[in-house]
């Protein structure tokens, strides 16, 4: 192998979780002065794969060749001192700090003196630093938690950039940012690029991928898959390497027309929450009911209120026989089913097995005269997982084992066991694979042409528009717009409703 | 093999620990354990523990923990012996009534008024003792004399018994112990799956309530009296049985009855076992602290933890 | 999951390695700590064929355990069980609740011990003991309480197992502390005390009482349930800032440590050493220190707390080898005397401050308070040996 030639290699990685194998001998080779993209489904292993390299976890076997000598580091300290640096998916400043040592978390020796913190100079080279890679209006001096998430994430780039690491590691940040922000960090890559510096970068947008990197490493279910040139790009390839079959983009509903019941299911009159203003709406029976806008248009308070798990300041919400719901239990009375957004906090328990949390909402079913017969129980939730077809090795297993798109199937079985007649779904598909979210698509046709109702609160437009019979649009927590399903529904038509 | 790995080897710990405490002792002290005379001692001081332990195992499932038990106990048993003068048939209803009620109060201070139960029993258990103090104004009561007699092993075997029967139903068969379960698991979805989180809250600690009234009576016929040192002791043991059984704190479905068990009878031999050796009680005190230390570290599930609290 | 196999059976070899390896060594521990807390089974084999009668196991259970004091008593009761052929266990915390006190019963019948004493935390609860001795035929005793409700002193003492109570005359040093106060001519005294309600020194202030209404004294003031040191320094000030008359602060009973060292030194720094004296039940442990001062005036107490316990365990180790001292049950009150000045103080100190100190030694034990031994033991017998030892300060 020509390790020599490459800054950073990669050679048969393994990496286990528990049963999960989240990388099974996968292979990497980064130039210098390059832009790499690692691109996969979710639960692919890229995120394992850049964390290990940056020092976050260790892998189980495997070696890594830097700048062709053996590398192996203990902790992520050790990885930055070495030059590697990652920008992680998640939140890693610290709230209660003000932006200036965030910049300098960890680096605070250069500012001490005698042991004593020189804050006005690191307020100084925080204001400088983030000069630096383009950002002007952040104030050093406030504190982290008053800033928003992206300007969070802009700090961490500082912090990166601080540091003049050989290897950047980008992993799903931009998804977080705004155009200035992507443009600062596009900036940032691209004068590493110039200085003979390395950046992976991760991200689910294919367009921004294709655009960006140099070359293209592509992840399957803890394979590596192979590496394309930028002049082999094509979505279509880069979409069948990922899932490994070829994909059309038809994966939405098929008919164009809208169409459901006469009768109203559900109806929401002038409900005003803490974030939402004076909204209306209808459900009939059959119907997909879309909600779209902004993540901060107020739309995720839509399914708590639906299903009665937020206060309502003003208005109700009723079920079709006027009957108010201001409770979970009280909506399940009536048949109504919800699944959050945050899956791993609202929807399941992720510490306790697939048994409980399919059986949880479905008890009264199950017993007999205050009785759960355990046999009964475990022949319930087979048979709904089994339905939802939920990889798992049995029953017993713990949620928090399984992949996103599996657990949300167990979220879903839940509700079907359930026998849910209204279904509240606030983004069903976020962080899922295509494969899993083309099977929720198709199970919510389904759900429809069983008569069921559907709420689906989405921050994809092409989601919204692609599965629903009518869609409400959202800006700053008040109905702007309400759109019926029809050929000609675009995007674009969409979005000046939204801001 | 193939059953060997279904058992996940840190929830046996407990139950070696027991089996260890129990052959430990019956090596050491040549077999005395064993002996009718001294199995009976061991039911018997197993009885508070175990109750009470039964009781809490549903409060710990939540994720919550009682300070105010003991105390709830001494309300109840000076209830108890208040009214057994003027009929003794009336202790035992009033007094399970009595814990019940504080039982409530207890889980309206954490469910309603919405303070974490540790600062909530924290704080009803100083009102309690308070209730208590005056109550006896600043003596003991005590019970007829013939109550005594209704203290027999068989009653208490019965009343263990039927406690922890009820326990094992409520806890592993019934809706209410796998909602106790999912709570601890995780409130917010819990409530997003239909549970009354208030309501199951609620019932934990008027569970508990009942089961200390019990005690209450049951202490009052054996030692004849109330006052304001009864109870003061159990907490602790109840605690540490409910941890040396391996229940978590964090809750959830980690939580399994049979910690109950294990837990409750590894407390009584081990505190049985030094009785027989003729330990001094500062050394019976040693030994526990390190056998509780030893036992917790083993078993505690540190991994799925972010933070130790 | 070998390696899981593995561990499991590496633990249990460990396990069993553990148990049988301990099982030999913990046997010979087990003789090793005995000697501590009770004779070995060896020795007493010995003692057994020096004296003549049954072996016996007694049990102990007091409210604390560790100060020398304990240790004194523990010393000394041992080795006369010992002498008499018997073995004893100590446990501590057995007064403070009900639950403990029946727990410790429980268990020690249980342990198979044949005699049990203990410091009961109410009178209720002895009904109960009664009732669990008499059907397990152990027989048992109290210490340092007197029993008040005369329902419960009927019921125990129709028990045949009931042996009787050892206590100290709380009142007579109550009295005894005053009297010595006024023949220092002092009048006027503050005390500090228990809260009322509290057995102990409710009897001793009543003692006090007494000595006031005889002698012409009075008490001028009283602070109340003090349970650090700090306490009694703040209750001490306003004493001496509020009584100009004030003579004596007399500490009737306090619970927390250092208390008597606080008060003196609030008087001290008062400049009133020579207008006011301090006064006490129960010797504190500066004793000689204060009477250097010229601050302490009176102290009283039992000339050794464990006196009390050893009488009525000895009365219990006769009655279990079946040569009782008396056939009633007993109740004797232990006379308290008073230290007025240093040199006796120097002297108890000198006495008692060892954990070592024997009350009687090995041939007294078995020629006078072994029954078996010494037909002529009886309780007025015994009553004279003790005058003779507690007025002997």
């Amino acid at each position: 192998m020509e390790a020599e030639n490459y800054l950073l290699c990669v050679d048969n990685m393994k990496k286990s979780f528990g049963i999960t194998k989240a990388l099974k001998g996968v292979q990497l080779q980064l130039k210098s002065g390059e832009i790499l993209g690692l691109i996969g489904e979710n639960g692919s292993g890229k995120s394992t794969l850049t964390s290990i390299i940056a020092g976050i976890q260790p892998a189980d076997s495997g070696g890594i060749l830097f700048h062709g000598e053996p590398y192996s580091i203990q902790n992520s300290v050790e990885a930055n001192e070495k030059g590697i640096c990652m920008i992680l998916q998640e939140k890693a400043t610290f709230d209660n700090l003000s932006v200036a040592h965030n910049v300098f978390i960890g680096n605070e020796k250069e500012f001490c003196k005698h042991g004593i913190l020189n804050n006005k100079l690191i307020f100084e080279k925080a204001r400088e630093v983030l000069k630096k890679i383009g950002v002007t209006e952040i104030d050093v001096k406030d504190k982290i938690k008053n800033r928003s998430f992206e300007d969070g994430k802009l700090v961490e780039l500082a912090r990166a950039a601080n540091l003049n690491p050989q290897i950047l590691i980008v992993d799903e940040t931009t998804t977080a940012l705004s155009q200035n922000g992507r443009d600062i960090l596009y900036t940032m890559m691209e004068n590493m690029k110039k200085e003979g510096k390395s950046v992976i970068f991760i991200s689910h947008d294919i367009d921004e991928m294709m655009s960006k990197c140099d070359r293209l490493s592509i992840l399957r279910d803890g394979d590596y898959i192979g590496t394309l040139e930028k002049e082999e790009y094509s979505p279509e390839k880069i979409k069948s390497l990922m899932v490994g079959r070829t994909i059309t983009d038809n994966y939405y509903r098929e008919d164009t027309k809208s169409s459901y019941g006469d009768e109203i299911v559900l109806k929401a009159e002038n409900i005003t929450t803490s974030n939402l203003k004076d909204v209306s709406f209808e459900l009939h029976k059959g119907e997909i009911l879309g909600f779209g806008g902004l993540a901060d248009s107020g739309m995720h308070d839509i399914g708590k209120a639906a299903f009665g798990a937020i206060h309502i300041k003003k208005g109700k919400v009723v079920d079709g026989q006027n009957e108010q719901i201001y409770s979970p239990s009280v909506a399940m009375k009536k048949k109504i089913a919800y699944i959050g957004k945050n899956r791993d906090q609202e929807s399941l328990f992720v510490n306790s097995p697939i048994r409980d949390n399919v059986a949880l909402p479905s008890y009264k079913i199950i017993a007999k005269n205050t009785f759960v017969s355990p046999t009964k129980e475990r022949k319930f939730v087979e048979e709904w997982t089994t339905k939802l077809d939920v990889k798992m090795q049995n029953i017993d297993q713990y949620v928090s084992e399984l992949s996103g798109g599996n657990k949300q199937k167990v979220a879903i079985a839940k509700w079907l066991g359930f026998g849910a007649d209204i279904f509240i779904l606030d983004c069903p598909t976020r962080g899922i694979d295509i494969g899993v979210k083309a099977s929720i698509y198709k199970l919510l046709t389904d759900l429809k042409n069983r008569g069921k109702s559907i709420i689906l609160i989405s921050e994809e437009l092409p989601e919204v528009i692609g599965m629903c019979d009518r869609v409400v649009v959202l800006k700053n927590g008040q109905n702007s717009g309400i759109f019926v399903r029809e050929d000609d529904l675009t995007e674009n038509k969409l979005i000046n409703y939204m801001v | 093999m193939d059953f060997l790995k279904k058992v996940n080897f840190k929830t046996l710990f407990p139950l070696l620990g027991l089996i260890g405490v129990v052959l430990f002792f019956q090596i050491i002290t040549g077999g005395k354990v064993f002996q009718t005379k001294n199995i009976m001692a061991v039911i018997n001081s197993s009885f508070f523990i175990l109750i009470a332990t039964v009781a809490f195992s549903f409060i710990m499932s939540v994720g919550n923990l009682d300070l105010s038990m003991g105390t709830v106990m001494a309300v109840s048993c000076t209830c108890a012996a208040v009214v057994a003068k003027i009929s003794p048939f009336l202790a035992l209803p009033v007094a399970i009534l009595v814990g019940g009620i504080f039982g409530a109060f207890n889980g309206f201070v954490h469910a309603d008024m919405k303070l974490g139960s540790l600062i909530a029993t924290m704080t009803t258990q100083s009102i309690f003792s308070g209730i208590l103090v005056l109550i006896l104004d600043g003596g003991t009561l005590s019970a007829p004399k013939y109550m005594l007699s209704w203290n027999t092993m068989s009653l208490k075997i019965t009343a263990m018994l039927i406690i922890v029967l009820i326990g094992i139903y409520l806890f592993n068969f019934t809706a209410y112990g796998k909602q106790c379960r999912a709570v601890g698991s995780c409130a917010e979805a819990a409530r997003l799956c239909g549970v009354s989180v208030r309501r199951v809250k609620y019932m934990t600690f008027i569970n508990m309530g009942f089961a200390m009234g019990a005690l209450g009576f049951f202490s009052l016929i054996r030692t004849g009296t109330a006052s304001a040192t009864t109870g003061s002791d159990l907490m602790m043991n109840v605690w540490c049985a409910a941890l040396l059984g391996g229940l978590p704190l964090s809750g959830g479905s980690a939580a399994k009855f049979r910690s109950v068990l294990i837990g409750s009878f590894t407390m009584a031999f081990l505190a049985n076992g030094m009785t027989l050796m003729g330990l001094l009680s500062r050394d019976k005190q040693l030994i526990q602290g390190i056998v509780f230390l030893i036992a917790v570290a083993i078993s505690f599930d540190r991994k799925h933890m972010v933070v130790i609290k | 999951m070998k390696k899981k196999l593995l561990a499991v059976i590496m633990t249990a070899a460990m396990v069993v390695g553990y148990l049988t390896g301990c099982g030999s060594t913990a046997a010979s521990n087990g003789t090793k700590e005995s000697t501590n807390a009770s004779t070995t089974e060896t020795n007493e084999d010995t003692t057994v064929s020096k004296t003549t009668g049954k072996s016996f196991k007694l049990a102990v259970g007091l409210p604390d355990s560790g100060s020398t004091m304990f240790s004194l008593m523990s010393n000394n009761i041992t080795t006369m069980v010992g002498d008499m052929g018997g073995t004893v266990v100590f446990q501590g915390g057995v007064g403070a609740s009900t639950d403990a006190t029946i727990q410790f019963v429980e268990d020690q019948i249980a342990a198979g011990a044949n005699g049990i004493i203990f410091s009961p935390p109410s009178d209720a609860v002895l009904t109960s003991v009664c009732a669990m001795c008499e059907e397990a035929g152990v027989y048992w005793g109290i210490t340092f309480r007197t029993i008040l409700d005369q329902e419960v002193i009927d019921y125990i003492t129709a028990s045949d197992y009931y042996i009787g109570n050892c206590y100290e005359d709380e009142e007579q040093a109550g009295y005894q502390v005053m009297a010595d106060m006024n023949e220092r001519g002092i009048k006027n005294v503050a005390i500090i005390s228990q809260a009322k309600g509290n057995t102990t020194t409710d009897r001793r202030e009543a003692g006090a009482q007494q000595a006031c209404n005889e002698l012409g004294m009075k008490i001028v003031a009283e602070a109340r349930a003090l349970t650090q040191a700090s306490d009694a320094t703040k209750a001490a000030e306003s004493f001496l800032s509020a009584y100009s008359e004030l003579d004596a602060i007399f500490v009737v009973g306090t619970t927390g440590a250092g208390m008597h060292e606080a008060v003196a030194k609030a008087i001290e720094d008062a400049g009133k050493s020579d207008s006011v004296k301090l006064a006490t039940i129960d010797f504190p442990d500066t004793m000689p220190e204060l009477f250097e001062k010229d601050c302490l005036v009176s102290s009283a107490g039992l000339i050794s707390w464990g006196y009390d316990p050893y009488i009525i365990t000895m009365i219990l180790a006769n009655q279990c080898k079946g040569t009782p001292i008396s056939e009633e049950p007993v109740s004797i009150a232990f006379p308290m005397s008073s230290i007025n000045d240093i040199d006796t103080a120097n002297t108890w100190t000198e006495r008692f401050g060892d954990a070592t100190t024997l009350y009687y030694d090995e041939d007294f034990i078995s020629s006078t308070l072994d029954k078996a031994n010494n037909p002529d033991l009886t309780l007025e017998s015994l009553i004279e040996i003790i005058k003779k030892y507690t007025s002997n300060i």
